[in-house]
């Protein structure tokens, strides 16, 4: 046996006896000590030649042997009666069984001498309204009997007697009973209308075709439907995602044209949706993007704008180019156009991202329109005058930086100087600027002194300066990694600027000469600073 | 100061310039130093652009490359 080494802790006498053999237990008895010891600090040696049980009961979780030594209720209950029988086997003489049946006994002696000393007395009818004690009353009126027909008549006493009360226990059985069928009842009605009800929900879709206008019940594919049955075009754009809505009428029309059935047009329905991304193709033209401009720009101007404006260029055949390259020159274009037209800086680049959609039409509108300031209205306004003015030439237009003050912008034979300047080194073989290759370039050239004009701004107001200094300058190239270890801004100077130029970098009239070098070192310094 | 008859570049635009972005004034010979660093700018976005054009198998600077390496350099340029 397992001896429950983790019993040991609670009781050690009463199951070490078990544990041995009877044979082993004079040995034992000389040996304990160490067998206790080795019971508590080595359970499985003990067990490991005995115990094929207890493996086999280890075995079943491999993880914690504390518990599964632990031994079950059931096995605990085992160890009490083979150590109740051994005991019992054990034991000299035959008292405790004696003495057990003593104890059981008593109970029944007690029950009986109780009956024998309330004999005389329990006659009267009080006794017998209990039936509890009726059992013990007719043991009590005739103590002498004690036979079975005692019992016979005792019971048909008891019915005579007791009609009233036992009735009612068997009544109750009976009510419970039929509580129980109530019970059962319900579940059978249960059962009954989940079955009818098990049934339509898995026939609702033909139930749908069958009965459309009904079948608003049916939210998860019928969020869709009310929308194309009752309201069609206008809540269209109100449901459904940006770059969807132009689809889904042209889909709506596409369905009111050809079908005109209510089932049918469901199905064709659910058969269209999977081609949403075919359809712009047959959207293109009429009506999209002005009807999608005045819902959708106000919360998202991205997407929409964008097929717009991809839609747009198809049609006007601006760029006759093909279309992937389009749309991300349109992308990229319209990143970089919303730092100029918004006037927030490249600070701004995250926006510009989600502008981006919108970029392509401002720009067609930025070139030709003189204010950018506002994005908004120049994105209302719709294609058509986009069109119009696309027409018109370009003129050299003042702007409104994000500060208010107007500037002008660089004149483009100065932008293209310093491109030919510079394109001359690129290695370009033909280094001829086209009007489109200018226009970006000047597009280029004023975002970067938009951008210079920030930084400066920051550096210079970091310095508590309300000057442009060109340490400013000096620091804002550091930045740029364009004055380093291997260059300086005099090297710069004289690889790209003019020689009156690079004379006046080199000496300014008012400073002398010398004044430039200890400048610098001092730029350094500020740089540091500001660069902690 | 000694300008030529041709003048290198424009001074007063690209002060004004700088002086309606920035909301400050600029010192005098800053903005010899902003042209010098426009002028790098330039040349580095079109060294971008032409490696992009001639990627892209056109002979001449193209718009579309100028339009998409004007991001990247423009951020190259960020202080």
């Amino acid at each position: 046996m397992a001896t429950t080494p983790t019993a040991n802790n609670g009781s050690r006498p009463t199951d070490r006896t078990p544990s041995r053999t009877p044979a082993n237990r004079l040995l034992a008895t000389s040996a304990e000590p160490p067998s206790s010891r080795r019971v508590i600090h080595t359970p499985l040696d003990r067990t490991a030649p005995r115990d094929l049980l207890n493996s086999l009961r280890r075995g079943t979780p491999g993880s914690a042997r504390r518990l599964n030594n632990a031994p079950t209720p059931h096995a605990k209950a085992a160890r009490r009666a083979l150590n109740d029988r051994r005991t019992a086997m054990f034991t000299p003489g035959k008292k405790r069984r004696q003495s057990l049946m003593g104890q059981r006994e008593d109970a029944m002696q007690l029950l009986k001498n109780l009956g024998r000393a309330l004999a005389p007395k329990s006659q009267p009818i009080s006794s017998s309204s209990s039936s509890g004690s009726s059992a013990s009353s007719p043991a009590t009126r005739r103590p002498s009997m004690r036979s079975r027909m005692s019992a016979t008549i005792d019971y048909d006493d008891e019915f005579d007697d007791d009609a009233p009360l036992p009735r009612p226990r068997l009544s109750l059985p009976i009510d419970n009973d039929d509580d129980d069928e109530d019970l059962q009842r319900p579940e059978l009605s249960q059962l009954d209308p989940d079955q009818t009800v098990e049934l339509p929900r898995r026939f609702l879709p033909p139930r749908r075709d069958s009965d459309l206008p009904r079948m608003s019940l049916g939210s998860l594919h019928g969020g869709d439907l009310p929308n194309h049955d009752p309201t069609g075009e206008v809540d269209m754009p109100s449901e459904f995602s940006e770059g969807a809505p132009d689809r889904d009428r042209t889909n709506l029309s596409f369905d009111r044209g050809t079908v005109e059935g209510d089932l049918t047009r469901r199905s064709s329905f659910d058969l269209q949706m999977p081609d949403f991304p075919d359809f712009p193709d047959e959207a293109e033209d009429d009506a999209p993007p002005l009807q999608f401009d005045s819902p959708e720009r106000s919360p998202s101007q991205a997407r929409s704008l964008l097929e717009a404006t991809a839609g747009d260029a198809m049609v006007t055949g601006a760029e006759p180019e093909t279309a992937p390259p389009f749309g991300d020159f349109g992308s990229d274009r319209g990143e970089i156009e919303d730092f100029s037209s918004s006037d927030e800086g490249f600070p701004g680049a995250d926006e510009g991202l989600d502008i981006s959609g919108a970029g392509f039409d401002d720009f067609n509108i930025n070139n030709t329109v003189g204010d950018m300031a506002d994005v908004t209205a120049i994105s209302a306004v719709a294609a058509d005058s986009e069109r119009t003015e696309r027409t018109k030439p370009l003129k050299k237009r003042k702007r409104i930086s994000r500060h208010g003050i107007e500037y002008p912008s660089l004149p483009s034979t100065f932008v293209k100087r310093v491109a030919q300047n510079a394109l001359q080194n690129s290695g370009l073989s033909n280094t001829r600027i086209s009007a489109d290759t200018l226009a970006a370039l000047e597009q280029a050239s004023d975002w970067f002194f938009e951008q210079l004009g920030d930084d400066l701004e920051a550096y210079a107001s970091h310095a508590k300066r309300r000057t442009i200094e060109e340490s400013d300058v000096v620091t804002l190239m550091r930045r740029q990694r364009q004055v380093g270890s291997n260059s300086t801004v005099f090297s710069l100077a004289q690889k790209h600027l003019p020689r009156e130029l690079l004379q006046e970098l080199r000496m300014p009239p008012p400073q002398p000469v010398k004044r430039r070098q200890p400048k610098r070192a001092r730029d350094e310094d500020d740089n540091g600073e500001e660069a902690a | 100061m000694a300008l030529v008859g041709k003048k290198p570049y424009p001074k007063a635009t690209v002060k004004k310039i700088i002086k309606a972005h920035s909301n400050l004034n600029i010192k005098k010979n800053a903005d010899v130093t902003v042209y010098l660093d426009y002028v790098l700018f330039m040349e580095s976005l079109v060294r971008e652009a032409a490696i992009h054009s001639k990627q892209s198998g056109e002979r001449a600077l193209a718009a579309r490359s100028v339009k998409k390496v004007t991001r990247d350099t423009l951020s190259k340029f960020k202080g």
